[in-house]
């Protein structure tokens, strides 16, 4: 469990968060939406340790992990474009970490996450080899064999052809669940993030807008912002989409 | 869009006036005569000065070069060289003309006290000898050299320089002292150790050593003696000493290259400098040559000495094939 | 797609023969040169050459100083380099940097063989500091130094440009796997700079082994391959097919080392995008760094700053009163300001020329379907192979007897050719990655190919342009090698005069001489450098 507690952050004069105070259940998919420039991936930034925050605390099963460096943390993330180490082959980058650890993890496990991953025929390829959802894929292997208590996600989907995206989302879902990892996405899309996530957080100009599932988000919209970012983008999709089908298929 | 337009004209235009200005440069310089030289600044000060004051302003060049270098290009251009008149060691002339016969006759009344030739007039003289920095001499606690051979010991290792006889003129001047009195085996000797204690100091330059000796870079140098005459009346801590092992001499003459009959300048010019501007080279220079002409006591050096036979570019090979085999 | 049109081929004609008349022939016809005894072809030359113990002496001395300076350079730019890129010193410290390691780009390498012996030489104002000399200024010490200071710049900027462009959130991925330090570095940027590194390795190597300048100032009796080259040429005794056979000894290492280059590529990696990231604060690392690199730019600084001291002293080192006299004699001297006029006349003509030269080449290669438009990169690879020296040296023998021999054209040529290659692929990576559209747009306008070239791709180079004058100004400013055995009495540049002076040692002529070029290349280079930044301004505002 995740406790953010009246978490602020600001350069000099100027307030990039304000007050977040939120908490995440174990094994959670969380999403972190909002428009560029919203604060959101400095909020990433801070739970992941890279950046200090100005105000609040970090509590993580009951530990105050606000003062702690990055490593410390244990926390993970996998970046937009995966960041990839290029001089090396899918396998290698997948067992990077393996070798900074103490705990040495067996043979088997490792497959056991590549199978998972529908890696194996993949493994000795060079990294300008794959696709885009073979390296997202890498990448995320590259995180989870270092066992991290959270994995961070920064806008997962965006380098992502159409047809993967979907396919991707499923196999976050299912990561979260297999290993009961909690999971934080950065998104600025808010289709992506209401249908992935079990609760969003969104947040406008530094502030919490709303934090709850999406059933919350789409029935029970807090404030106008949502209303109007949010929910009539989906709105306007929606209406796409049934102008296409037609009615009936909705 | 229009103005980069234009300013690409104006580039273009600007490029095209500059190429047409070095055309008009070159056109321009065409008239001039040029003058190849080995002579050092002091003298080529005061062919120009010459020159100058006898209306020839603007109507030369001078190119200096060193001796070997100037050697090496008459011998391997010939007549096709750029210059039009040569200042050379006589020697050099004197091979050149019998290889590859590039120079015209500028015989005339003038009377060379050493016979002389049709295509060449001495134009300065040199005279070899060893000079000192007082100070670093003292500072460095060394006893004042009476010798060449006394600059071979150990207390002035990095300490001496000397022109490369591979190079200039000056530095056969050495090499003929040392082997004149020391004979094959020991000048062999003498002269290895010289080298070892010049190390760095070995120039290619005449004028190298005087140089050096005046910065205090070395305490002690072999060079022309009116170089060192010179520099102490300018009160440096110079002084001049004639090795007994002998002050030998050198002659530079000037020539005309033959250019099939577009010589009259370049003959008028060297003229000029073989009698207008003697008076001044041989103040500087003060060796006479020509009849009738005098120096002052202070620049007769003490053991004035001779090759025994004529100077010739193969003499002057072997000389430096010995110097080669001493520096091993 | 945009087709072929007469222009185009009108445009590349001229450059084809450019090239034909002005590298590949006079090349060849060297190469013939050195296999041919009067009238008879053999390769008599060659044994002789390399039975000649000065040959092989000089040629192992060129690789050996060569070597140790490359390996010394190399270690130096690397590390300030990171400084610059992977560390949180100050950016004016930085900055410093930035610029202080590159000011001897704007001097004749000539000048540094003169700047070192008045630096460490036994008057040397070092010595005088210290007392006695910290060691022999003349030939092994004296060539590693120059050669450092030579080659520092132009490694320190390679490596600079190619850490530029590394992913530095590497970095934060490497910290949040656990990497100790050493694994750290060597994954974030050893290992994506291994190929730069060894490129400037064997950039410096080459550099260094075809120099003249330096080994002709400080060489001392140290004989290196490129005074032996001068040697063979302009000694007592000229030797023309030794000197054939010696430049094409000294292509050797070149031509090895552009093929070692070429394999070296293959170790370099492209990052697609350049992921910024906030470099972690480390105090002690920063402090060493700063220190690092504030010594080195004193370093600098202290031995270029004899040049300043030795001209404007009444009697170096007798007399250190301040006098203006020896700048005086030098602007009163007719034939000084003369040979500063000829360099200043041959390094416009050849930045003006160059520039079309190498802009005509790189749009013809990189933005037209042309036939034969490789051979322009072709040019570019055999251009940046050969050295200055032996590509003066072949235009001797070819345009011998030619009316060309001995005219400033011959000189700019010869400039043009031997500094082809940077200009040229400055120009092409600006060309590339512009919008492939914008020509059939412009014809779909009804806009002629070379209105289309006036009107969009000018304007859009500009700033490139003024960088690639700036660089043909300088190099043609400063060479030596290139055209030491091309210039004559009326064309003697000032880089060639200073030879000349080093014969009467009078080195204060050649200081004043060498801040005159100075000046020059430093108004010159701000000037092209405060026309981009504008240019750049002006874009920024206007979006």
């Amino acid at each position: 469990m995740l406790e953010l507690k009246n978490i602020s952050k600001s350069y000099k004069n100027k307030k990039v968060l304000v007050d977040i105070n939120i908490t995440i259940e174990s094994g959670e998919i969380i999403s972190l939406l909002g428009p560029s420039g919203c604060g959101k991936t400095t909020l990433l930034n801070i739970i992941l340790g890279l950046a200090g925050q100005t105000a609040g605390q970090l509590i993580y099963n009951g530990q105050d992990i606000s003062k702690k460096s990055m490593q410390e943390r244990g926390f993970n993330i996998v970046f937009q474009d995966f960041a990839l180490f290029p001089h090396l082959n899918a396998y290698d980058n997948i067992v990077y970490g393996l070798k900074n650890k103490n705990k040495q993890m067996s043979k088997e496990e490792v497959q056991e996450y590549i199978d998972f991953l529908e890696l194996t025929p993949h493994l000795h390829k060079k990294i300008h080899e794959l696709s885009g959802g073979q390296k997202q894929r890498v990448s995320i292997a590259r995180t989870l064999v270092m066992q991290p208590k959270i994995l961070l996600l920064d806008e997962p989907l965006s380098a992502l052809d159409g047809v993967i995206k979907e396919s991707i989302k499923e196999r976050i879902k299912s990561i979260a669940h297999e290993f009961k990892l909690t999971t934080i996405i950065v998104t600025h899309d808010p289709e992506e993030a209401l249908t992935l996530s079990d609760k969003v957080l969104i947040i406008n100009e530094g502030e919490v807008a709303q934090f709850g599932t999406p059933q919350e988000i789409v029935t029970a919209p807090k404030n106008q912002f949502i209303e109007d970012f949010i929910l009539r983008q989906l709105q306007i999709k929606r209406h796409n989409i049934y102008q296409l089908f037609g009615e009936t298929y909705a | 869009m229009k103005k980069s337009t234009f300013k690409m004209l104006g580039t273009v235009s600007a490029a095209a006036i500059v190429l047409a200005a070095c055309g008009g440069a070159e056109a321009d310089s065409k008239e001039q005569v040029i003058i190849y030289s080995n002579a050092d600044d002091e003298a080529i000060e005061v062919m120009e000065t010459t020159l100058d004051d006898k209306g020839y302003k603007g109507k030369y060049l001078i190119q200096s070069f060193g001796t070997s270098e100037l050697g090496g290009k008459m011998m391997a251009e010939g007549t096709d060289i750029e210059a039009d008149v040569v200042t050379m060691a006589s020697y050099f002339i004197e091979s050149a003309q019998t290889s590859k016969s590039m120079f015209v006759d500028i015989s005339s009344d003038l009377k060379p006290l050493d016979g002389g030739v049709t295509y060449a007039l001495p134009i300065l003289g040199n005279v070899g000898s060893v000079f000192i920095n007082t100070e670093v001499l003292q500072q460095k606690g060394l006893p004042v050299p009476k010798t060449i051979k006394d600059l071979t010991d150990p207390g002035y290792k990095e300490l001496v320089s000397f022109p490369n006889i591979m190079d200039s003129s000056t530095g056969w001047l050495l090499v003929q002292a040392v082997i004149k009195e020391y004979g094959e085996q020991e000048g062999q000797k003498v002269l290895a150790d010289l080298i070892k204690n010049a190390g760095p100091h070995i120039e290619s330059s005449g004028s190298g050593p005087i140089k050096k000796v005046k910065t205090g870079e070395v305490a002690a140098g072999f060079g022309l003696r009116i170089q060192a005459i010179d520099a102490k009346n300018e009160g440096l801590p110079i002084d001049y000493i004639d090795p007994t092992e002998g002050n030998f001499t050198l002659t530079e003459s000037v020539a005309v290259v033959d250019k099939e009959g577009d010589e009259a300048l370049a003959k008028e010019i060297a003229k000029v400098i073989a009698t207008e501007a003697r008076e001044g080279l041989l103040e500087q220079y003060p060796v006479a040559l020509y009849q009738g002409e005098q120096v002052k006591d202070e620049h007769v050096p003490a053991y004035l000495k001779k090759w025994d036979t004529t100077l010739t570019v193969d003499l002057l090979e072997k000389h430096q094939a010995f110097f080669k085999e001493a520096q091993r | 797609m945009l087709k072929t049109n007469k222009m185009m081929k009108l445009i590349f004609l001229p450059i084809l023969l450019f090239f034909l008349f002005f590298l590949i022939v006079p090349l060849l016809y060297m190469f013939w040169q050195s296999f041919k005894i009067g009238n008879v072809v053999t390769i008599q030359n060659y044994i002789d050459a390399l039975n000649n113990i000065e040959i092989r002496e000089a040629f192992f001395n060129s690789f050996k100083v060569s070597f140790i300076a490359s390996v010394v350079t190399t270690v130096l730019a690397f590390l300030l380099a990171y400084a610059v890129h992977f560390t949180t010193m100050h950016r004016h410290t930085k900055k410093l940097v930035q610029i202080g390691i590159t000011l001897p780009m704007l001097l004749p390498t000539i000048t540094y063989g003169f700047v070192l012996i008045y630096t460490f030489g036994n008057q040397g104002v070092l010595t005088k500091l210290v007392g006695q000399p910290l060691f022999s200024i003349y030939g092994y010490n004296g060539l590693v130094i120059g050669y450092v200071l030579y080659t520092l710049p132009v490694a320190f900027i390679l490596m600079q440009n190619s850490m530029q462009y590394i992913d530095k959130r590497f970095l934060l991925v490497s910290m949040l796997m656990h990497d100790g330090s050493s694994r750290r570095f060597y994954h974030t940027v050893f290992r994506p700079m291994l190929g730069t590194i060894g490129g400037a390795f064997i950039l410096t190597f080459i550099l260094s082994f075809t120099d003249f300048g330096i080994p002709a100032s400080v060489g001392g009796n140290y004989r290196v391959i490129a005074t032996e080259l001068y040697q063979a040429m302009l000694g007592s005794i000229v030797h023309f097919e030794r000197g054939a056979v010696i430049s094409v000894l000294m292509l050797v290492p070149a031509v090895l080392g552009v093929v070692m280059l070429t394999i070296l590529e293959r170790f370099n990696f492209q990052y697609k995008q350049v992921g910024q990231s906030d470099l972690v604060q480390h105090r002690l690392r920063d402090v060493l760094f700063t220190a690092y690199s504030i010594m080195c730019v004193s370093v600098v600084f202290i031995i270029f700053s004899t040049m300043f001291i030795v001209p404007f002293t009444k009697g170096y080192p007798y007399d250190f009163s301040f006098t203006l006299e020896h700048v005086q004699n030098v602007l009163a001297e007719k034939d000084l300001t003369k040979v500063y006029v000829n360099s200043l006349i041959v390094a416009i003509v050849t930045a003006v020329l160059g520039v079309v030269i190498t802009f005509m080449s790189a749009l013809l290669n990189a933005r037209t379907p042309l036939r034969g438009r490789k051979s322009l990169d072709i040019a570019s690879m055999i251009t940046n192979t050969v050295p200055g020296m032996v590509l003066g040296l072949s235009y001797l023998f070819f345009f011998n007897g030619s009316s060309l021999k001995g005219t400033f054209l011959i000189i700019i040529a010869c400039n043009i050719v031997h500094f082809f290659t940077t200009p040229y692929l400055m120009a092409k990576n600006s060309l590339q990655k512009m919008d492939p559209t914008w020509e059939v747009t412009a014809e779909l306008l009804k806009d002629s190919w070379l209105k289309t070239v006036v009107r969009i791709i000018l304007p859009n180079i500009k700033t490139t342009i003024y960088q690639m004058f700036s660089y043909y100004f300088l190099n043609a400013m400063v060479t030596v090698s290139g055209v030491i055995f091309l210039v004559s009495t009326k064309t003697m540049l000032v880089s060639t005069r200073i030879k000349e002076l080093q014969h009467f040692a009078k080195y204060t002529d050649i200081f004043v001489l060498s801040i005159f070029i100075l000046c020059t290349n430093l108004i010159v280079k701000l000037g092209c450098d405060y026309m981009t930044a504008h240019k750049e301004k002006v874009e920024e505002i206007s979006k």
